[in-house]
C-alpha cells in the first residue's frame, strides 16, 4: 500500500460517483485501488513549503486561509492561547516524543504578535526555553506571566524585569506550582490549559496518566483521563470531570457552560459539568457520553462567537480532525427536552489533502478571525510509530488564519488597547459584543484585584439597565474572581428570565456557599427551578457541599422530570454523600421528605446501609409496585436472612410483585441466603403462578436444593402442557438436586413428547453422555418433526462435551434422511468445532452430496421440493455466498446481470424445469444468455454472454460480470457455445433437502405473497464495507477519522455488494462489522438515491416485519461532488418512540450518496428495509438498481 | 525548607554539636547515597542546595534522587497503571540500581494532608519500607516533616527511628547557615544537570511504551534509557573535579 496524495483528491470527484454507479449496476465488488490506511506505509514526504500546504486547502465560500506564522519562528506548536495584548502564546516542542540521551531539553514558549494588524505575525519573542515537552501554555491576560505544563510539573513563569522573557526566581529555577503529574505517555501529559470564567484555570490529562498531587490543602489523585480545576489565588486543586481518552479540547461558552473534545473517544463534542464521568473513567460504571458518537479524533475546541464571523457560521463549535486534515464544525443547541445539548455536524471550515497538515488547536482571535495551530507532521504521535522514525518532522509548524473575505480590519486587533484601559473603561468592555474582549477584560480586572475594582464595579453594576442579564453575569463572574460577595447582584441573576443566566449564577452561588456563605437554602430552592439545566447546576453544587442536608436539598430534583444528566448527577450525589445522608435517614426516616426521593437515593447508593430504610419504606406501605421492586432488588443484593425471610413472606400477599420477589430470592440464594421456611409459597407458585413466576420458582427451588420439591419439579418438567421455559427451568432445577434429581430427569428424558426433548436439552449440559443416548433414541424413533430434531442437536452443539457425546452415540446408528438433514441445518455456521458431529449425522442419514440423478431420483426430488421444500430456507440457501447465485442473477434488480433475472421465474417455470436448470445449466439456455465463444486473431479465446454486437465490436459479459469489448476486426471466429456460463458444481455441494428447498424458493418467486417483489421502491442493492484481509486497517481508519469518513471518502474503503431479500429486507445478522471505540461494532452500508429522483425523497426505515424502526441506524448524506462534510442524521435518536419518525426526507440536490452505520447491538430488529417514497420525474429509461424490477422473467 | 534541612544534614555529616556523644558520621568518603521520599526530595532535586553542601563536606559521594512528588510511604504515587504494591517494587528496583551505601528516607508530609493516610497506616508503611531498605543497607537516616499539621507524623518518624536504632533528623535542631565558598553555585549547576539526567533514568517519560503494556508495539526505545547512566557518571566526575578545585581554593 502506498499513500497517493493525488488519489485522494481524485476520489472525491464525480469520477468516483460514476465508478460506483457502474459498480452498482454490475452488482460487483468495486475494483478500487487498495486504500492507504496506516501511517506506517507513508513513503511520500511532502516538501514542507507553506505555500504548497496552503494551496492544498479547501476553504468554504466566503472564507480565506492565510499564513499567520510559521517555522522557523515556531516549531511543532502544541497549544496556543491569547493574552489581552492580542499576542498568541505558543507552546512548542522539538524534543517530543522523547528526550534522547545526550540531548538537552530546550523546548520553548514563543509569543507571536501582529503589530501592524495585517493578519500576519511580525514579531516573535521566545518567552521561555529549556523546557521538556511543554504541552500547554496559558498566559496571564496582561502578558507578563504564564502557566506552562512541563512534564510532571505545572510551572508559572513570569517576566519580572520587563524584558519580555520569563525570569527565574533563582538561576535555573522555575516556580513549580504543582508537581507529580504522570508522564506515562507524552501525548497524554498535562495539557489544554484553559482560563475559566472567574479566574480559575483548568488543565487536562489523558487516559494513561496517573497523578498524585500534593497541595497545601490536600493530596489529590486522578487515575486516567480527566479535567483538573485549580484556583491559583488559594491553591485549591480538584478533579473537575473524569474519563475521556485524550481530552485535547475544552472550552466554555459565553454562558459558562463547558464542552470538551477528545482525540480518541469518537463521541464528538461532549457537554461537561462538575463531577461528570465519561467513558474510561476509572472506578465507576456510571458514565455519560458525548453529543455525537461516531466522530473522528478531535483536538482543540473553539466557539465562533464573534460578530465578525458570517452569520451562517456564527455560534458554531470548531474542532480539529487532525487525522483527516480538516477542521470540523458543529451546531450545538439547547436540548429542548432536557438539561443538555443537541449537536449537529455542519460543513468543514477547512479541509486538505496535505498529508502533513495537522490542525490541533483552534481559537477565535482578537480580530474575530479563526486561528488554527498546525502541528505540521506527516507522522503523528508515537504509539504506532517509532520514537526515532526519521520521517517524524521536528522543526516545522504553522499558525493559519481563517478569516471571512473582506473582513473589516479597520478597527485593528482588539487586544493592545485593553491592557492600559482605566478600570471604569475596562468594565465597559464587559458588555462588548466580542466574547474575546469580554473574557480578556474580565481577566484583566480580576488581576487588578478587589481593592482596585470594587468601587467602580458597584457603580458600573448600578448603571446597567435592569434587563441586562448578560452584563450582570459578567459582573457576577468578575466578583467571584475577585472574591467579592455581591448578594444583590447574584440574586438578580438568579431571578433572571433567561435560564442560562440563572444556571451560571447557580454555580457562582454554589461556590459562595462552599466557601461559607449561608445561602444554602437559596441554592436548595434552585434544585426545583423550572429549567432542568438550573436544577442540574444546583444538584452539582449541592453535592460539593458534602453534607446530609445538601443531599436532601439536591434530591428535591427527583420531584421533577429527570433526564440523563440529572439522573446521573443525583446518582452521583447519592453515592458520594451516602456516608452523610444514610445515618441521617437512619435517625429520621422522613429525612428526605418524600418516599420517592428517599427511594431514588437508596437505590442509587448501592450500599448495604441503604437496605434498612428501604425496608422501613416497605413497612410503611407507601410504595407503589415499581418502588417495591427497587426495595426487593436491594434485598436480593444486600439482605440478611431476616430481610430475605421478609421477601419470602411477601409472596403470601396477593398484590406483591411476585416476579421481582422471586428474583430477589434468587439473588439472595446465589449469596447462599435461604429463608428458613423453604417456601411452601414458592412451591405453590411453581404449580399455579404465571409462566415467569413458575420458571423463577423452579430456579429458586433448584438453588435452594429443595429435594422436598423434587416431585413437583418432575411433574412440571414432564408436563407437556406447560410452556417450554417453565419445563426447562424445572428440568434445570432437577439437575441441582444431586444424583436423585439427575436420575429423575434421565427418566423423563427417556420418555416421549416435548417434555422429554426438553429434559434431553437440559441434560445435554449436566450429563451429556446419558443425554446423548436418549437423544439418539429419540432421533431414531418417533421424531419426525425436523425443527425438534434440529433443536435437539443444537443443544448438544453448545458444548464440546455435548458434541463429543452425541457424535459417539450416533456411531452405527441409522437416521431417517429428513431428520438427519434437519439436524444438519441446526449445525449450519457452527464451524469446524462441530465437523465430527456433522459427519456422523451425514453417515447416519445416508446423506451424500448431489451427483448425477437417475430419472426416478429426479422425480423424487421434484416431488420433495413440492411437498417438503421450504421457500424461506431456500432463500437462505440462495443467499449463501458460497453458491454465488446472487453474483450472476438478480431478483427485483438486486444481483448480478450475467444470468437471467429471476424476479418472477416461479410464475413461468415449473419445478422440474427449475431443478434441471440447477443441475444441468447447459441443458436449456435461456435466449439471450447463450454463451458466445470468440476466437481472436491473437489466439485468445473469450467466453461470455453477448451484450451487444455492432459492425465495429462485440461486447461480451464474462462469468465475473466484466464487460469485454472485442473489436470486430480482430475476431476470427464467433460461435454460440453449448455450455452455459453457470457452473454446475456449485449446486452439487447441496444436500437433497437443500436442493428441494432451493427449488421451492425459485418456484415461489413472482407468485403472490412474500416472494413477489413489491412494486414500491425499496433499497435492494447495498454496498457494505468488507475487508477480510484488512479489517484491522479499516477499523483503525474508522476509529481515527470517525464513521463520517466512510461517507466522505468511500473510495478509501473496500466495498462489496449485498442484496436484500425478496421482501426488500436486508438481514443484519451476517453483515460484516467494523470495530469502533468502546467495543462498539458497526455495519457500514451505502446506496444511492435513485438517479431519476429530482424532488425530495422520503426514506422510511423499517424492520423485517415492515414496521417503522430506525433503532441503531445513523445516516449520512454526502454531496455528489464529494466536497465538504457529509450531513449526519442520528435516525435512532430522532425516532425514539416514534415509528412515524423512522423516516427522513432528503433532497437529492444535496447529494445522492447515502451511507449508513448500523449498530447491531442497538438495532432492535433482525433486518433492515428502506422504502423510498418519492415523486420521480418522467421515467428515464434504463433502470437503476433501486427501482422497479424488469419483468423479463422466463429463464 | 530545603535550605534548613540541608544545613541539618551538614551538621550531621560533620557530627552533632553539643553534649551528646558524636555518632559515626552519616556520610563517609565514596558513599553512594539514595534519596528516597516524596515531594521533599523532588524539590531538592531541582534546587540542589543540600546536595551542594554535602558534596563539599565529604569527598567522592554520589547522590541519586529517587524522590517522587506526591509520594507517600506506601509508594502509591509510583503506581502507574497498578497499585501501591507495584509502586514500591518500582522504588526498590531503582534503589537496587543505585546500590546505595546510605539511604535518606523522607516521608510524612503528604501523608498528613487530607486525602493522605492515617498515622497508623503511615507507621505501618514506613516500617515495611524500612524492612526492605535495611536489606540493602543499615545506614539509613529518616527525615521528619516539619510543617504545621505534620507533628503527629513527625513523632512517628522519630519513634520508628528509635525503635529501629536509626537516626531521625529533627528539624528543630538545625544549625545556622554557613558561608558558601566561591564556586559553589557552579557546583550546584552541575549537580542539577546531573539530577536532570538521572531523572531520565529513574523516571523517563513514556513509561507505557518503554516498559508498560504498549512496549511491544514498536518499542525499540527502552534501550535508550540505560544510555543515561554513563552521562550521569560523567557528570559525577565533573562534580568531583570541581569540588576538588573549590576545596583546594578554599584551603
Amino acid at each position: 500500500m502506498t499513500f497517493r496524495l493525488a488519489a485522494r483528491g481524485a476520489s472525491r470527484g464525480p469520477f468516483v460517483a460514476r465508478v460506483l454507479s457502474l459498480g452498482l449496476r454490475l452488482g460487483l465488488p468495486l475494483a478500487l485501488s487498495a486504500p492507504a490506511f496506516a501511517q506506517r506505509d507513508l513513503t511520500d514526504i511532502p516538501e514542507p513549503d507553506p505555500v504548497a500546504e496552503q494551496a492544498a486547502f479547501a476553504v468554504p465560500d466566503g472564507w480565506e486561509a492565510t499564513l499567520f506564522a510559521a517555522d522557523p519562528d515556531i516549531a511543532k506548536p502544541i497549544q496556543t492561547n491569547w493574552d489581552a495584548r492580542g499576542r498568541l502564546w505558543v507552546a512548542t516542542s522539538r524534543v517530543y516524543p522523547q528526550l534522547e540521551p545526550g540531548e538537552v531539553a530546550d523546548d520553548q514558549i514563543v509569543i507571536l504578535e501582529d503589530t501592524d494588524g495585517d493578519g500576519a505575525s511580525d514579531k516573535t519573542i521566545v518567552f521561555a526555553d529549556g523546557l521538556l515537552i511543554p504541552t500547554g501554555v496559558l498566559p496571564d491576560a496582561d502578558g507578563q506571566g504564564a502557566y506552562v505544563a512541563n512534564s510532571t510539573e505545572l510551572l508559572y513563569l513570569k517576566d519580572l524585569n520587563g524584558d519580555g522573557r520569563a525570569d527565574r526566581d533563582a538561576p535555573g529555577e522555575w516556580t513549580v506550582v504543582l508537581d507529580g503529574f504522570g508522564t506515562e505517555d507524552t501525548h497524554h501529559i498535562l495539557h489544554t490549559l484553559r482560563a475559566g470564567p472567574a479566574g480559575e484555570i483548568y488543565f487536562n490529562q489523558s487516559i494513561y496518566i496517573h497523578s498524585q498531587i500534593e497541595t497545601p490543602l490536600g493530596l489529590e489523585r486522578l487515575d486516567g483521563g480527566g479535567i483538573w480545576r485549580y484556583e491559583p489565588d488559594v491553591g485549591k486543586l480538584e478533579v473537575w470531570a473524569r474519563g475521556f481518552i485524550n481530552p485535547w479540547g475544552h472550552r466554555f461558552d459565553e454562558w459558562g457552560q463547558e464542552f470538551a473534545t477528545d482525540g480518541a473517544n469518537g463521541e464528538g463534542v461532549t457537554y461537561v459539568f462538575p463531577g461528570a464521568a465519561f467513558p474510561t473513567a476509572v472506578g465507576t460504571d456510571d458514565i455519560l457520553h458525548g453529543l455525537s458518537p461516531g466522530q473522528p479524533k478531535h483536538c482543540g475546541l473553539a466557539i465562533l462567537d464573534d460578530p465578525a464571523i458570517p452569520e451562517a457560521w456564527r455560534g458554531r463549535f470548531v474542532t480539529c480532525d487532525f487525522r483527516g486534515h480538516r477542521v470540523n464544525t458543529f451546531d450545538i443547541s439547547d436540548d429542548p427536552n432536557g438539561s443538555g445539548y443537541v449537536a449537529r455536524q455542519k460543513d468543514d471550515l477547512l479541509g486538505s489533502d496535505h498529508v502533513a497538515f495537522r490542525p490541533i488547536d483552534a481559537h477565535v482571535g482578537p480580530d474575530g478571525a479563526v486561528y488554527i495551530a498546525d502541528w505540521y507532521n506527516p507522522i503523528i504521535q508515537h504509539g504506532e510509530v517509532d520514537f526515532r522514525d526519521p520521517r517524524r518532522d521536528k522543526i516545522h509548524g504553522r499558525i493559519w488564519r481563517l478569516a471571512p473575505k473582506k473582513m473589516s480590519n479597520a478597527a485593528g486587533p482588539a487586544g493592545p488597547r485593553l491592557v492600559d484601559l482605566s478600570t471604569p473603561k475596562l468594565l465597559d468592555e464587559l458588555v462588548s459584543p466580542r466574547r474575546w474582549v469580554r473574557d480578556m477584560a474580565r481577566r484583566l480586572l480580576i488581576a487588578r484585584g478587589a481593592d482596585a475594582v470594587w468601587p467602580e464595579l458597584l457603580d458600573w453594576v448600578g448603571a446597567r439597565p435592569a434587563d441586562d442579564g448578560r452584563a450582570r453575569l459578567e459582573a457576577l463572574w468578575l466578583a467571584q474572581g475577585l472574591r467579592l460577595d455581591m448578594p444583590g447582584l447574584r440574586e438578580a441573576a438568579l431571578a433572571d428570565d433567561d435560564f442560562r443566566v440563572r444556571a451560571a449564577a447557580t454555580r457562582v452561588l454554589g461556590f459562595a456557599v462552599e466557601r461559607g456563605d449561608d445561602q444554602r437554602t437559596r441554592l436548595a430552592a434552585l434544585a426545583a427551578d423550572p429549567h432542568p439545566r438550573v436544577r442540574l447546576e444546583a444538584v452539582n453544587m449541592l453535592r460539593r457541599l458534602g453534607t446530609a442536608e445538601a443531599a436532601r436539598d439536591a434530591f428535591v430534583a427527583v420531584d421533577h422530570p429527570l433526564d440523563e444528566n440529572l439522573s446521573y448527577a443525583l446518582r452521583l450525589t447519592a453515592r458520594e454523600l451516602a456516608d452523610e445522608w444514610l445515618p441521617a435517614v437512619a435517625e429520621n426516616p422522613d429525612f428526605f421528605g418524600s418516599p420517592d426521593r428517599l427511594l431514588f437515593a437508596l437505590a442509587a447508593a448501592k450500599k448495604s446501609a441503604a437496605l434498612p430504610p428501604a425496608l422501613a419504606l416497605l413497612d410503611a406501605g407507601e410504595l407503589n409496585n415499581e418502588q417495591r421492586v427497587e426495595v426487593l432488588s436491594l434485598i436480593g443484593r444486600f439482605g440478611d436472612a431476616a430481610a430475605v425471610e421478609r421477601a419470602a413472606k411477601m409472596l403470601d400477599a396477593p398484590e406483591a410483585p411476585r416476579t421481582a420477589t422471586l428474583s430477589a430470592l434468587v439473588a439472595a440464594a446465589r449469596r447462599k441466603i435461604v429463608p428458613a421456611d423453604e417456601g411452601t409459597a414458592v412451591r405453590a407458585l411453581l404449580m399455579v403462578g404465571s409462566p415467569a413466576e413458575r420458571a423463577a420458582a423452579a430456579e429458586l427451588l433448584g438453588l435452594w436444593r429443595s429435594t422436598d420439591a423434587a416431585d413437583e419439579l418432575v411433574r412440571v418438567a414432564g408436563d407437556n402442557a406447560q410452556p417450554q421455559s417453565v419445563r426447562r427451568a424445572a428440568a434445570e432445577a432437577l439437575t441441582r438436586l444431586g444424583t436423585k434429581g439427575r436420575e429423575r430427569l434421565t427418566a423423563l428424558a427417556a420418555g416421549t413428547g416435548p417434555a422429554a426433548a426438553d429434559a434431553i436439552v437440559i441434560l445435554s449440559r449436566a450429563a451429556p453422555n446419558v443425554a446423548a443416548s436418549s437423544a439418539v433414541e429419540r432421533l431414531v424413533g418417533t421424531a419426525t418433526d425436523p425443527a425438534a430434531a434440529s433443536e435437539l442437536v443444537t443443544a448438544f452443539a453448545a458444548t464440546d462435551a455435548g458434541v463429543k457425546a452425541l457424535t459417539a452415540a450416533l456411531a452405527d446408528v441409522s437416521l431417517k434422511e429428513p431428520v438427519a438433514a434437519a439436524a444438519l441445518r441446526g449445525l449450519a455456521g457452527k464451524g469446524k468445532r462441530v465437523a465430527a458431529l456433522e459427519a456422523a449425522l451425514q453417515t447416519a442419514g445416508g446423506i451424500e452430496p448431489m451427483k448425477e440423478l437417475n430419472p426416478a431420483e429426479f422425480l423424487v426430488l421434484v416431488d420433495r421440493a413440492a411437498t417438503e421444500g421450504d421457500p424461506a430456507r431456500g432463500q437462505a440457501i440462495y443467499r449463501r455466498a458460497k453458491l454465488k447465485c446472487m453474483d450472476c442473477h438478480a431478483i427485483g434488480g438486486a444481483g448480478g446481470l450475467v444470468g437471467p433475472d429471476l424476479t418472477s421465474i416461479g410464475g413461468s417455470a415449473q419445478p422440474d424445469y427449475l431443478l434441471e436448470s440447477l443441475l444441468k445449466p447447459s441443458a436449456k439456455i435461456k435466449e439471450g444468455y447463450a454463451t458466445l465463444t470468440v476466437l481472436k486473431d491473437d489466439g485468445v479465446v473469450l467466453n461470455g454472454v453477448l451484450v451487444s454486437q455492432t459492425d465495429e465490436e462485440y461486447k461480451l459479459r464474462d462469468a465475473d460480470g466484466q464487460e469485454i469489448a472485442v473489436p470486430a476486426a480482430s475476431v476470427l471466429q464467433a460461435e454460440v457455445s453449448p455450455v452455459s456460463l453457470m457452473p454446475s458444481e456449485l449446486v452439487e455441494t447441496l444436500r437433497p433437502d437443500e436442493l428441494a428447498d432451493l427449488v421451492a424458493f425459485l418456484a415461489a418467486l413472482g407468485k403472490s405473497g412474500e416472494y413477489r417483489v413489491a412494486p414500491d421502491r425499496r433499497v435492494r442493492t447495498w454496498q457494505v464495507v468488507y475487508g477480510p484481509e484488512m479489517w484491522g486497517a479499516v477499523s483503525r481508519r474508522v476509529r481515527a477519522n470517525g464513521m463520517g469518513d466512510v461517507a466522505e471518502r468511500p473510495a478509501e474503503y473496500p466495498w462489496e455488494p449485498r442484496y436484500s431479500e425478496v421482501s426488500g429486507v436486508l438481514p443484519t445478522a451476517d453483515l460484516p462489522l467494523a470495530s469502533f471505540f468502546g467495543g462498539r461494532k458497526y455495519a457500514l452500508l451505502r446506496f444511492p438515491l435513485p438517479e431519476d429522483a429530482t424532488a425530495p425523497v422520503t426514506l422510511r426505515i423499517r424492520d423485517e416485519k415492515g414496521e417503522g424502526n430506525a433503532s441503531g441506524v445513523t445516516l449520512w448524506q454526502m454531496s455528489d461532488d464529494g466536497a465538504g462534510a457529509a450531513t449526519r442524521y442520528d435516525l435512532d435518536r430522532l425516532a425514539e418512540g416514534d415509528t412515524e419518525g423512522a423516516a427522513i426526507t432528503l433532497d437529492p440536490a444535496n447529494g445522492r450518496s447515502i451511507t449508513l452505520a448500523v449498530n447491531p447491538d442497538e438495532r432492535a430488529a433482525t433486518g433492515l428495509r428502506i422504502d423510498l417514497d418519492d415523486t420521480p420525474a418522467a421515467p428515464t429509461g434504463d433502470s437503476e438498481s433501486n427501482v422497479l424490477p424488469n419483468s423479463d422473467d422466463a429463464p | 525548607m530545603s535550605t534548613t534541612l540541608a544545613l541539618a544534614c551538614t551538621a550531621i555529616a560533620c557530627g552533632f554539636a553539643g553534649d551528646e556523644p558524636t555518632p559515626d558520621p552519616l556520610l563517609r568518603p565514596s558513599d553512594r547515597v539514595a534519596l528516597v521520599g516524596g515531594s521533599f526530595w523532588e524539590e531538592e532535586r531541582r534546587v540542589g542546595e543540600l546536595e551542594t553542601v554535602l558534596t563539599l563536606a565529604v569527598p567522592d559521594v554520589t547522590f541519586r534522587h529517587l524522590g517522587w512528588a506526591g509520594d507517600m510511604a506506601d509508594q502509591s504515587a509510583r503506581r502507574f497503571f497498578k497499585s501501591a504494591k507495584e509502586g514500591r517494587e518500582h522504588l526498590l528496583e531503582h534503589v537496587d540500581l543505585v546500590d546505595p551505601t546510605v539511604i535518606f528516607v523522607a516521608y510524612g508530609q503528604a501523608e498528613s494532608l487530607p486525602g493522605g493516610m492515617s498515622v497508623e497506616d503511615f507507621e505501618t508503611n514506613l516500617n515495611s519500607l524500612l524492612d526492605e531498605l535495611e536489606k540493602r543497607t543499615k545506614r539509613i537516616t529518616l527525615v521528619a516533616p516539619t510543617s504545621d499539621g505534620t507533628e503527629d507524623y513527625a513523632s512517628r518518624v522519630n519513634a520508628v527511628a528509635e525503635a529501629r536504632g536509626l537516626v531521625a533528623i529533627p528539624s528543630e535542631k538545625i544549625a545556622p547557615v554557613t558561608p558558601r565558598p566561591r564556586g559553589a553555585s557552579a557546583l550546584r549547576d552541575l549537580i542539577r544537570e546531573k539530577n536532570d539526567l538521572f531523572l531520565q533514568r529513574h523516571r523517563p517519560q513514556n513509561e507505557t511504551y518503554l516498559r508498560g503494556f504498549r512496549a511491544h508495539e514498536q518499542g525499540n526505545n527502552a534501550v535508550e534509557i540505560q544510555k543515561f547512566e554513563p552521562l550521569v557518571a560523567a557528570k559525577d566526575e565533573q562534580i568531583q573535579a570541581l569540588r576538588s578545585k573549590i576545596v583546594k581554593d578554599t584551603e
